[in-house]
């Protein structure tokens, strides 16, 4: 069979064109001598899509689909009140801008779905991502202008790209101008490292939750009037997948790095000290003078 | 409101009679696409895919067209993700006098076995294109989506759609005009 797979034919056989080949897909004879045969294979392809479902797995099928059915998110219930924020300009990190490129080319490709398709609208539920999302976003004060496009992005691409989705909800993070929506910065990129760009389980309901809950968290933080706790939600980023070994994330303005030196400061050093006899017990260690007593 | 609305307003309400007419509507040609692409176990991703249709139902908006090409798109994503895997996690051959490991080839004998017969050789030939070209001929016949369409799904421009379709096509009358059975 791998005699088939050699080089290219296009140089000596020019059949078919782009119009004999859409004919061909849709299933009409282009009238070529060379086309009886493409023609039937092309039938027996789409005949694949005619074999019947197994009653059993039908119906099993169908069960599951109903129950899922019941819980997702509909466009007319739950909506979401956000709150607005003031603002202070943050620079996206270098993460960020590394990802750029990948986040905007998954928009423009569901974008484009989206033409043909119909693509999301909004709407969640507590307990689903996009539920952590709206309110994560809203929270920071978000929820307008051109970063709504991103999180309308972010909801697009949930479902068929989590790590996208992660990073498009981190860079709408990053139109906030707040302190806290820079430490929501932090913590999505830390989770967008987590998820990774393809890895085994990005996509499971775990690390779907994960991040959900992330978001949750960062929208409640935001939303508590005694401050934002921006260690705890960087604990948290980085619950999600553990098993992944990542740099230690270089955090913004406040926001401390949570039992971790930062990298780029040497452990301090013990200063040679000379032994004072009349200050050192026997040990060599400092001891507290001894009170005089008066004659 | 055409009948596809009303059915897929009753879906969206979560009538299972609704759900059950979307997915035998579609499953069919799902599960074919599935099967041509080599999925492992074709029914089960066919499940993944119909949880995540009724997952985002909610936040699809269009006609059955469209509906069509979303539900096939979101199968695409799923044989991707299924790739991945497989890739990372390559299966040892439990049969080494197997002939070959052609994905859809350990089908039991059965009432069926003509048809699987006939599948198998076609996925024995659609396999032997390259994965670009097998995901555009099969999302297009199987899927009836338009190039456009298949392009957003897949990244690409039309213009490399075409050329990816014109190419497989080639590449399978090569294989039909040379004699290989069908």
């Amino acid at each position: 069979m791998s005699s088939f797979v050699g080089n290219d034919d296009e140089m000596v056989n020019r059949y078919p064109n782009d119009e004999q080949a859409e004919a061909l897909i849709r299933g009409d004879d282009p009238g070529e001598p060379e086309s009886a045969g493409i023609a039937g294979l092309v039938a027996s392809i789409r005949s694949l899509g005619d074999q019947k479902i197994a009653d059993k797995v039908a119906e099993r099928h169908v069960a599951m689909v109903v129950g899922e059915a019941a819980v997702s998110p509909r466009p007319d219930r739950d909506p979401v009140v956000g709150i607005q924020r003031p603002r202070r300009r943050i620079v996206l990190s270098t993460v960020l801008s590394s990802l750029l490129a990948k986040v905007m080319a998954a928009t423009v490709a569901l974008a484009a779905v989206g033409s043909g398709v119909g693509v999301a609208a909004d709407a969640s539920v507590p307990g689903d991502f996009l539920h952590g999302l709206d309110r994560a976003m809203e929270a920071v004060g978000v929820a307008d202008g051109g970063a709504a496009e991103r999180i309308d992005e972010a909801r697009g691409l949930v479902e068929v790209d989590l790590p996208a989705a992660v990073e498009a909800a981190a860079e709408a993070a990053a139109n906030g101008e707040t302190e806290a929506a820079s430490a929501a910065v932090t913590a999505l990129e830390t989770a967008a490292l987590r998820v990774g760009d393809g890895a085994e389980g990005e996509q499971s309901a775990l690390t779907r939750q994960q991040v959900a809950a992330l978001l949750e968290e960062i929208a409640a933080q935001l939303q508590n009037e005694d401050g934002f706790d921006g260690a705890a939600i960087a604990e948290q980023a980085r619950l999600i997948r553990p098993e992944v070994e990542l740099p230690e994330p270089v955090f913004q303005d406040e926001v401390p790095p949570v039992n971790v030196p930062p990298d780029d400061v040497p452990p301090p050093t013990p200063v040679p000290t000379i032994p004072d006899e009349a200050s050192t017990d026997s040990a060599g260690a400092p001891s507290q003078e001894a009170p005089t007593e008066a004659p | 409101m055409t009948p596809f609305d009303s059915l897929f307003a009753a879906a969206q309400e979560g009538a299972a009679w609704a759900w059950e007419r979307l997915y035998q509507d579609l499953s069919p040609a799902v599960r074919g696409y599935l099967v041509v692409l080599g999925a492992k176990d074709p029914d089960d991703l066919l499940g993944e895919v119909w949880l995540q249709v009724a997952r985002n139902v909610g936040t699809f908006s269009g006609d059955e067209a469209g509906f069509r090409s979303w539900v096939f798109v979101v199968a695409h994503h799923r044989v991707i993700d299924e790739r991945r895997r497989r890739t990372r996690r390559p299966e040892i051959p439990v049969d080494d006098s197997a002939p070959d490991d052609w994905p859809g080839t350990t089908g039991p004998a059965d009432d069926e076995a003509l048809a699987e017969v006939e599948t198998e050789r076609v996925v024995r030939l659609l396999a032997t294109l390259t994965a670009e070209q097998r995901d555009v001929l099969t999302l297009r016949i199987l899927g009836d989506l338009t190039v456009s369409e298949v392009a957003a799904a897949m990244g690409k421009t039309p213009e490399a759609v075409k050329a990816l379709q014109r190419r497989g096509l080639r590449r399978l009358e090569k294989m039909v005009r040379e004699g290989v059975p069908l």
